[in-house]
């Protein structure tokens, strides 16, 4: 009896705000308004949950003492701290900027640095796992705009700079816009599946 | 030459034939005359031969049974009266009773063959069965030549059997297959052949006949069948695999030992540590100092629109990247929004990231030679949630969506206040003279521009928008820039354009100090996924095992 | 109403009514095969040998807002997530979602919970988890269950950036299988360099009907198929009007 309900709900809401969205009918448009603005607040909502799961999880795992819970610990332990700290100061305070400088954008962009590490061995690597002409090219391409895009030791060679723009904005951007409008079309049949109640990821 | 067919059997013999040359069984009738019958007591002593002796008028079909020969050594039985033959053979039974030991009840029994019996037409049924027509009675001395004529041997009978009959015992091949292994099969006398013969009883002596102990009755030995199953090689690998199985099943499996040091990790070490290694080397020393990139057509318009702005302009600075990449865009974007704060244009700050209101304190803060007050020279409205619906909220009502800055104070002008300044006049926003965005993710960049596009796309609108992108991002975002109308009227792409940028302004120190260090790892790089590519390539070419020929054409 | 809403509307209707013939048509007559998917057929294989050698599936969803044009491939992310969750809760190790995102990750317990009252198993809350709210840190946050929650094979469906080239890297450190697929150009351009087996633009909305999620599913996939030659033709045409000069 739920099930049909949820799916309902789910259509008839779906299809106000898709019809607010082209015809503009002040009903409409009103109801496409309050909506959306419902949908932010649980939005909202949604991430506080979320970060409750986060540290439920955690916590589970520290106090069930199962491998590696001493990092659960530090993540609880963190947590609150800084859940204390930046309630009480205030998220612009020095003490809460210097948790932000000092730790969280050192760690991330230690992670991003792994990350380049990690891009440059999956290039090396390409070669050998699948030897065929697109990775001759992916890689190739990725070379050239290596090459391009930085000084180069203050030498110019002619035309690599003119090749870099030119792959930047004709290929690069022929290949990105039929990916998206591919995607795009994945979307568009997604979206109306759950429209049409063929997919529900609610409601279990 | 006619042919009869045997009553028994159904097979075809020869006209002449009076027994069936397969069953044995007599083709011809033997024939009853009471009439002409001498009386029981006259039975002669001697059976004249060519008779068919019935002197005690005794039943046609015992007659018939009896062979031509007896069996030697073996007594007939008393009653049986076997008939000579033409050639005068002896009867075969020498100790024949004479008529005066034939019981009275026999005796009187009409039917006594003599030599001028007539023998009585056949009746139509059996002229039927045998197929005579017109045939004349078979005399008696015709009638008594079968019974003198020997048994044809074995070997005579012709073995007409086609190869759909079978011979007694004898199994169809497809049948032979399931016989279990061991069980031989019982062969079965022919008919015919000495062995089925019977031996005991009132037929003593008569072949072809059913045998009054039939084989399943006699008692022997039953016969054992073998347990074994006939098992191919194949199906005992499958048996043998199936036990192993099984067996395993309780067995705890060891867990698969993560190796500690692979070739995958020694690689891994040596590319980061030729990266870094370079990047910090090119640091450290400063060696790498290269000119800055000479600046393209988005990122001079990026600089033409800032320069015409008016001052104390409102721009609405949104900061959209994570913090990973916060090295990234801070260098990209220091020089422009310098350029900003150098036009002493007011800013309001949003984010539709969580961490986007503390990474742009950040920036601000970090923004040497200003000194930007919070509340005074900007505001930080905070954090808009739900993502693309709520930027769509924001753009359409930006009071209602975000009301209270970051420090909780109320930033828009009402009736009950003035509003913060850098908010004061603006209502929606194609107030503000600029709208900046600074983003790291492709998807982010197109939300911006579609949610924002519809109002700057109004008449009399003077805002425009510019974006400060990741690398990442141009190839995405490059068309808004390209179309006729522009939606974006300028863009700042990475590292490259931010360096660009402040060869233009002469200001920014952050990408300066980066461009060189970058521009060497950017070489590296390439040198080693190129050279490494090449050298891993042909290692592993190298290692493989040559193909044998056979394997290569297949 | 403008012309670009009013083309809009009209593209969503002809999809709409696309869809629905198509699912109807199918009903009747047979359906076309579709191209084989290396990855599809790799993952049905997995799936039957992680539940078979005990190993645990990891589900990431990704971290698009629900709110946003990245709620669709996270939808997709469900999907796949609902059909592999009823094969795979009998297992002795259930499967296990991450997101980076709460409306997600509520929504992924929430399958979860259904997959384990459809066939009477019991639901753990924990086996759908947030592990982080930026990139780096959700990808910081899954990065324990690949290596210490003895995973067999790994499934990456969802909205990613570039810091999917370090789950993938994780996945094939801890010698599991992994698929990936995201909308994210960024995310594609890395997955194909780092992934085993990689799904590639469109391929990722291709996952419903690959694994038998319905007849609407299928549906979808043809209208999309007929949808982008109209699309190739249309550009194809103003491209050739644009160089003769009438546009």
């Amino acid at each position: 009896m739920k099930a049909p309900f949820y799916v309902a709900i789910a259509m008839a809401i779906g299809l106000i705000v898709l019809l607010g969205y082209f015809l503009h009918l002040d009903i409409l448009v009103n109801l496409r308004i309050v909506l959306l603005e419902w949908a932010v607040i649980l939005s909202a909502v949604a991430l506080l949950v979320g970060t409750a799961n986060l540290f439920y999880v955690h916590w589970r795992k520290f106090t069930t003492a199962q491998p590696n819970g001493f990092y659960s610990a530090v993540l609880i332990i963190s947590f609150v701290i800084t859940l204390v700290v930046v309630g009480w100061f205030g998220p612009t305070h020095a003490y809460s900027m210097w948790i932000f400088n000092n730790i969280q954008v050192p760690i991330e962009g230690s992670l991003m640095a792994l990350l380049t590490v990690l891009l440059a061995f999956a290039g090396v690597r390409l070669f050998r796992r699948k030897p065929n002409l697109i990775s001759i090219l992916f890689i190739g391409t990725a070379i050239l705009i290596l090459f391009a895009t930085g000084p180069l030791f203050g030498i110019n060679l002619p035309g690599l700079s003119e090749l870099r723009a030119w792959i930047a904005q004709v290929p690069a951007v022929a290949g990105a816009r039929g990916i998206l409008l591919g995607v795009a079309l994945g979307t568009i049949a997604t979206g109306l599946r759950v429209l049409m109640g063929a997919d529900r990821p609610y409601g279990g | 030459m006619g042919e009869i067919r045997c009553p028994m059997c159904g097979k075809s013999n020869p006209a002449e034939s009076e027994v069936c040359q397969f069953c044995q069984a007599r083709l011809i009738p033997l024939v009853f005359s009471p009439a002409k019958s001498e009386p029981p007591e006259s039975v002669p002593d001697e059976i004249p031969a060519g008779i068919d002796a019935a002197p005690t008028g005794e039943s046609d079909w015992l007659l018939d049974l009896r062979p031509d020969e007896s069996i030697p050594g073996e007594e007939l039985p008393v009653d049986f009266v076997v008939g000579g033959s033409e050639d005068g053979n002896a009867p075969l039974d020498e100790t024949h009773t004479s008529a005066d030991d034939v019981p009275d009840w026999l005796a009187r029994l009409p039917g006594e063959w003599t030599k001028e019996a007539e023998a009585e037409p056949l009746s139509d049924w059996l002229k039927m069965e045998t197929g005579e027509t017109e045939q004349p009675p078979s005399k008696p001395a015709e009638v008594t030549d079968w019974l003198s004529q020997p048994l044809p041997d074995e070997g005579q009978v012709e073995n007409t059997e086609s190869e759909f009959e079978l011979a007694p015992g004898e199994f169809p091949s497809w049948l032979e297959v399931f016989r279990p292994v061991g069980d031989e099969p019982q062969t079965v006398p022919a008919r015919g052949t000495p062995e089925s013969i019977e031996s005991s009883g009132p037929l003593a002596g008569l072949s072809g006949v059913l045998s009054a102990e039939p084989d399943h009755a006699r008692p022997r030995k039953s016969p054992t069948y073998s347990l074994k199953l006939r098992v191919s090689a194949n199906q005992r690998t499958h048996a043998d695999l199936l036990q192993g199985l099984i067996e395993s099943e309780g067995r705890a499996q060891p867990l698969p030992q993560r190796r500690g040091i692979s070739s995958q990790h020694v690689l891994r070490w040596a590319i980061a540590c030729v990266l870094w290694g370079a990047v910090l080397w090119s640091v450290i020393t400063g060696k790498q100092e290269a000119p800055l990139p000479a600046y393209t057509e988005e990122t001079a318009e990026v600089n033409r629109l800032i320069s015409q702005l008016p001052g104390e302009a409102r721009v609405l600075l949104a900061f959209d990247y994570e913090p990973g990449l916060s090295a990234e865009m801070e260098a990209a974007a220091t020089a422009v929004v310098d350029h900003l704060m150098l036009r002493g244009a007011y800013l309001t700050l949003v984010s539709t990231s969580p961490t986007g209101p503390i990474l742009a304190e950040r920036f601000l803060k970090n923004q040497t030679g200003h000194h930007y007050t919070s509340e005074v020279n900007y505001v930080n409205l905070g954090y808009i949630p739900g993502g693309a619906i709520g930027l769509l909220g924001f753009v359409e009502n930006p009071q209602r969506m975000l009301p209270y800055t970051l420090d909780m104070v109320a930033a828009w002008e009402s009736e009950a206040q003035p509003g913060l300044r850098a908010l004061q006049g603006v209502q929606r926003m194609n107030d503000f003279e600029m709208l900046m965005v600074i983003v790291d993710d492709p998807d982010l960049a197109r939300a911006w521009v579609e949610q924002v596009q519809p109002q700057l796309n109004e008449p009399d609108t003077l805002t425009s928008l510019v974006m400060v992108t990741s690398a990442q991002v141009e190839a995405v975002m490059r068309p808004y820039f390209e179309a006729n109308p522009r939606q974006v009227h300028g863009f700042v792409f990475g590292l490259r354009g931010g360096a660009a940028y402040a060869q233009l302004t002469g200001r920014g120190e952050l990408p300066r100090t980066y461009w060189g260090p970058y521009g060497f790892g950017l070489v590296v790089a390439a040198l080693l996924i190129l050279i490494g590519g090449l050298v891993l390539s042909s290692v592993s070419l190298l290692a493989r095992p040559p193909q044998v020929k056979g394997e290569a054409n297949q | 109403m403008n012309q670009l809403e009013l083309f809009g509307l009209i593209f969503v209707v002809v999809f709409f009514g696309l869809m629905l013939a198509l699912a109807i048509l199918s009903r009747t007559r047979p359906v076309r095969q579709f191209r084989e998917i290396p990855a599809f057929t790799r993952l049905r294989h997995t799936i039957g040998l992680a539940v078979e050698a005990g190993n645990r599936l990891h589900l990431s969803i990704g971290r698009g807002k629900l709110t946003g044009p990245q709620s669709a491939v996270a939808f997709v992310g469900l999907t796949v997530l609902d059909r592999i969750a009823r094969s795979t809760m009998v297992s002795d190790r259930p499967p296990v979602v991450t997101s980076g995102e709460g409306a997600i990750t509520v929504l992924s317990q929430d399958s979860l919970r259904g997959a384990a009252r459809a066939i009477g198993a019991q639901f753990d809350p924990l086996r759908g988890r947030l592990t982080g709210l930026t990139p780096f840190s959700y990808v910081a946050g899954a990065l324990p269950v690949i290596y210490d929650e003895d995973v067999g094979a790994n499934l990456f469906i969802g909205s990613f950036g570039s810091e999917l080239a370090l789950l993938n890297e994780a996945g094939e450190r801890a010698g599991s299988l992994t698929l990936a697929g995201t909308d994210n150009l960024s995310g594609q351009a890395v997955l194909y360099a780092t992934a085993e087996e990689p799904l590639i633009g469109e391929e990722t909305y291709a996952s419903g009907a690959y694994l038998g999620a319905g007849a609407m599913h299928i549906a979808s996939l043809r209208t999309q198929d007929i949808l982008r030659w109209v699309i190739i033709s249309l550009i194809l045409l103003g491209a050739l009007l644009k160089l003769v000069g009438v546009l």
